[in-house]
């Protein structure tokens, strides 16, 4: 495994272009093995110092809604810096049951539709998954991150940074992302713009869909 | 009883039989083993039935499981409490025995995503769960301390629709208690379940009972190795199928399906109980048909036989014929056939040997039969009448047989048609007739045969011939002479006999005939055998060539010695010979009897000429020069060695015969000699022609020859006569030396008489040559001395 991770670093490919300027722009893409740039991969970028974080922009963060919508949490990924409060109303005409099971922040909102409920705060970084006790597909995440820098990519499987000059490590989640994948990082000095793409090794895991379910209707 | 295999009855029988039996079992084989077969698929048919609803049924409850668990696995509450496992593992333990009871099944465990025990109900699993298979739809087994469950896993994922699984959750179900009664039914078999050689659980009475170890054991052990076979248990013959569960190698999970036998095959018993029953129903029936058949086969069969047998006794019956079998038929009437002919033959049999073909009346064996009948009979006083045509051999011999025999055939229909009521009638042969005329004794006998006679009193008219025939008739009367057949026949003979020389037409038997007669006729039946016994016997005269004195020849000269009556003459027999026939067996007696005298003198050194006297029948008898020839032959004589004397009166009455005769024997080589010359009436013309080589004179002219001039003249006419026909002479009768003197001067080459010596017995004719040759050669030599 160990090794596999090596190689890993070494496929990264870094176009690092000379800018004199306070913040740069940081240009990020995420491709697949099979060259087709992937859309909504968290993607944040941890500065190697906390200073430059306090340097940076944005200190109070403001809060994050998680909505369900069509029995569907919406966003299906949200990204949080931490100490975030997060929102989780219902837009949906019946209740919901929402709860997470996730050391990050395990917690439960038992049946409620409409009302606003209480915002909670997520204190500790990393992978928080949501799940509806009355409805068993419903499936949302939120990621925690101890950065301001993160986001998803878009469409094209791009996002941009305005990162000020400094060290910083990139790294990129997603729930379906292979291990060797999920712990990719990247470590960059940001003195210019930057334009980074990150392969990944290997295929993404299939959407769980695709084999819940197997109840045992097919043997007739 | 024994059973005649030969019979046609019992072969036709017990082929039938036979063919039956073997078609019957062929076919009953077919069919069961037919039946049998299709029992065999039947069955094996059911047991993969069973054993899809077998499988049915524990995926049914496997799914079941599934369905509950995978509810389970979904609860919330479950959820929390495994997410807080580690710090509560008690609680967990608690709810998931909760929701086991819900369930109602036998064990649950929860394990870690890496299918390690994190709670659980059911003791010693440190080892991992193999949840890979055990959550996979199907049937899964696995024995857990030793008791088999059906069980499934499925994840719990702590946020449904996450891919991530928190834990497994682990049910189970002993299958024992899913073999019952209930599944029995629905099977139709008895199912057990056996896990490594162990009954774990069955429904098979004898192994219900799960104490019953010794059972098990026995059972386990009639486990074949074949999933489909036929197995007895404790008696009882099971049909069983088996197949394994789970294939796990350690633990192995048999599920056996059993059926009584009989009730697998039930079908099979009843059809063969019920084509037995058939068959023997058939059998039967077919016994009796081709028994029926054989009878009507064979009882026209055994009555052509009995018929058969019938015929061969001379019991001819009218032959019925049975139409039904073509070869039946056929044979009754070839029987029938057979019957007629035989009949026919018989007939013609007895038409030949009881009549006459000639003149188609009966015959002598018919006719003695007829008296014989009558005699037994004793009611019936009759006549018997021999009737002998009077020269009929006249008629044979100018006229010819077959005229003779057409004469024969006129006489025997007429007497046929003009004798009285009842007379019988009779042809004996040659030219006799015999009458049977019933009548009283105290009948004048020219009554008795005026019938008969007046028969003769019309001439016979044949081919334009009228012809004057008359009979002589001998009659001898039942019972006055005679009460026995042959005695009324030899009695009726002799009165014949006596007729003929009386040339009267008829005589009655008279007893002053039979003394006689009966001598005569007696000698008649004795001459035959008296030439085989000896009594009769060649004498030996002597005759000499004058001019030497030399014994030249010598006569053969019959004697009887009888031992009754004596010395019987030649004078006496011989006639009576020649009229019986019986002369012809004294002939060639008389010239074998020469022949072997002549070899025995030639033993002796004399070379003597044998003359024998043959009789006018053996002139009549062609066999006679065979009869020469072969003698001579046998006793290795030359031919002229043997000279044959006949009289003149013997070739006088049958001339050209006679003559054809001796020219053949004279041709041989024999010497022939005339004998009593000069006493018949030879004719110089019959002489000329008579081929012989010398002539006798008779002794009546040289008895007297010295004394009477005329028989001088008479020897020396005849001696000269014989000399210019080339013939040499003999004199017999010469009785002293004045005649032998005499003789010599007239030229008689030859003397005999008692001058020289009478007829010598055999015995003593060597030793009076030898005597007689030395005296003439003393004499000789005196004479000599004298000269």
């Amino acid at each position: 495994m160990a090794r596999t991770f090596n190689c890993s670093i070494v496929s990264v490919l870094m176009i690092i272009i000379p800018f004199a300027s306070q913040a740069k722009v940081t240009n990020i893409q995420i491709i697949d093995v099979d060259k087709v740039p992937l859309s909504n991969i968290v993607v944040y970028v941890e500065p190697e110092t906390k200073s430059a974080v306090t340097k940076g922009i944005l200190p109070n963060s403001s809060d994050a809604t998680m909505d369900q919508v069509n029995r569907q949490f919406d966003p299906h990924i949200l990204v949080v810096n931490k100490h975030t409060k997060i929102n989780f109303p219902n837009s949906d005409k019946i209740k919901h049951h929402v709860y997470s099971f996730s050391p990050a922040k395990t917690f439960e909102i038992k049946l409620y539709s409409d009302e606003q409920s209480t915002p909670l705060l997520f204190n500790d970084v990393g992978e928080v998954t949501l799940g509806c006790n009355i409805h068993d597909w419903m499936l949302g995440y939120v990621y925690v991150v101890d950065t301001p820098w993160f986001g998803k990519t878009d469409l094209e499987g791009n996002i941009k940074f305005d990162l000020p000059d400094g060290k910083y490590t990139v790294k990129i989640w997603h729930p379906l992302l292979q291990g060797i994948d999920q712990s990719f990082t990247q470590k960059v000095d940001i003195s210019s713009d930057v334009k980074l793409t990150v392969n990944l090794k290997e295929a993404m895991k299939p959407k769980y869909e695709a084999y819940e379910d197997d109840d045992e209707l097919d043997d007739y | 009883m024994t059973i005649n295999f030969k019979s046609l009855q019992n072969r036709i029988l017990i082929r039938f039989i036979l063919l039956l039996m073997i078609t019957i079992a062929i076919i009953l084989f077919v069919t069961l083993e037919q039946t049998y077969r299709h029992s065999e698929s039947q069955i094996n048919k059911q047991f993969t039935t069973a054993q899809a609803v077998f499988d049915d049924k524990l995926t049914n409850h496997s799914r079941t499981l599934y369905r509950g668990i995978s509810a389970i696995s979904k609860d919330f509450t479950l959820k929390k409490l495994v997410n807080n496992a580690k710090n509560d593992p008690r609680s967990l333990l608690s709810a998931m025995n909760n929701q086991q009871r819900r369930l109602k099944t036998d064990f649950s465990a929860l394990l870690s995503s890496d299918a390690k025990t994190i709670a659980s109900n059911i003791s010693s699993l440190s080892k991992v769960w193999p949840v890979e298979k055990i959550s996979q739809a199907g049937i899964n087994v696995l024995v857990l301390n030793d008791i088999p469950y059906l069980v499934r896993a499925v994840p719990i994922r702590l946020i449904e629709s996450s891919s991530k699984i928190e834990a497994w959750l682990v049910m189970g179900i002993q299958i024992k208690k899913l073999i019952n009664d209930p599944l029995k039914k629905i099977l139709g078999f008895d199912v057990t379940l056996v896990l490594n050689n162990n009954v774990e659980v069955s429904t098979y009475p004898p192994l219900a009972n799960q104490n019953n170890k010794l059972e098990s054991q026995a059972f386990i052990n009639a486990i074949p190795s074949k999933d489909r076979e036929n197995i007895n248990f404790q008696g009882e013959s099971l049909a069983l199928y088996q197949f394994v569960i789970n294939d796990n190698e350690s633990e192995k999970l048999t599920t056996i399906f059993t059926l009584d036998k009989d009730l697998a095959f039930i079908n099979f018993t009843n059809l063969a109980s019920q084509l037995i029953i058939a068959i023997c129903v058939i059998i039967l029936l077919t016994v009796f048909l081709s028994f029926r058949f054989s009878i009507s086969i064979v009882r026209p069969l055994k009555n052509l036989v009995d018929i058969a047998h019938k015929i061969q006794y001379g019991n001819y019956a009218e032959i019925t014929h049975d139409a039904r079998v073509t070869e039946v038929n056929k044979l009754s009437f070839a029987l029938s056939n057979m019957q007629n002919a035989i009949q026919q033959r018989e007939k013609a049999n007895h038409q030949l040997a009881f009549y006459s073909a000639l003149t188609e009346l009966p015959n002598r064996n018919h006719f003695i039969r007829t008296m014989n009948e009558l005699i037994e009979d004793a009611t019936q006083q009759f006549a018997v009448i021999l009737m002998d045509i009077d020269r009929f051999k006249e008629i044979n011999d100018t006229l010819g047989h077959e005229y003779g025999d057409q004469v024969l055939q006129a006489i025997a229909k007429r007497l046929d048609e003009n004798l009285v009521q009842g007379a019988y009638i009779a042809y004996l042969e040659g030219d006799e007739f015999a009458m049977l005329l019933p009548c009283q004794a105290s009948v004048k006998t020219e009554l008795l045969v005026a019938p008969a006679i007046k028969v003769f009193d019309q001439f016979f008219e044949i081919n334009s011939i009228q012809l004057d025939v008359s009979a002589s008739m001998g009659i001898a009367m039942y019972p006055k002479d005679s009460i026995k057949a042959d005695g009324l026949m030899q009695f009726a003979d002799i009165a014949l006999y006596i007729c003929k020389d009386k040339h009267s037409s008829y005589e009655s038997y008279n007893e002053e005939f039979n003394t006689h007669s009966l001598l005569r006729l007696n000698l008649m039946s004795e001459l035959r055998g008296s030439l085989e016994n000896g009594n009769l016997q060649l004498y030996y005269q002597p005759q000499i060539e004058i001019a030497t004195n030399k014994v030249k020849s010598i006569e053969c000269l019959v004697r009887w010695q009888h031992p009754e009556h004596g010395f019987i003459f030649p004078d006496d027999f011989i006639p009576l010979a020649e009229q019986t026939g019986n002369i012809r067996y004294l002939t060639k007696w008389a010239i074998e009897e020469a022949l072997k005298q002549h070899n025995k003198l030639k033993v002796n050194g004399f070379h003597i000429h044998m003359a024998v006297n043959i009789s006018a029948i053996d002139l009549t008898d062609s066999n006679l020069v065979e009869f020469v020839e072969i003698a001579l032959k046998k006793h290795n004589v030359v031919p002229n060695m043997l000279m044959l004397e006949v009289t003149e009166s013997a070739i006088m009455s049958d001339p050209q015969k006679a003559i054809a005769i001796l020219a053949e024997l004279k041709n041989m080589g024999i010497q022939l000699s005339i004998d009593d010359f000069g006493t018949g009436y030879s004719s110089m013309e019959q002489l000329k022609r008579t081929p012989v080589n010398e002539l006798k004179i008779d002794k009546s002219f040289v008895l007297e020859l010295i004394s009477s001039d005329e028989d001088a003249i008479i020897v020396k006419s005849i001696t000269d006569l014989a000399h210019n026909l080339g013939l040499s002479v003999v004199a017999e009768g010469v009785e002293n030396k004045e005649s032998l003197e005499m003789l010599h001067k007239i030229g008689v080459e030859t003397a005999q008489g008692y001058f020289i010596s009478k007829a010598i017995h055999d015995d003593d004719f060597l030793p009076w040559l030898l005597n007689y040759e030395n005296e003439n050669e003393n004499e000789n030599e005196n004479s000599e001395q004298t000269i």
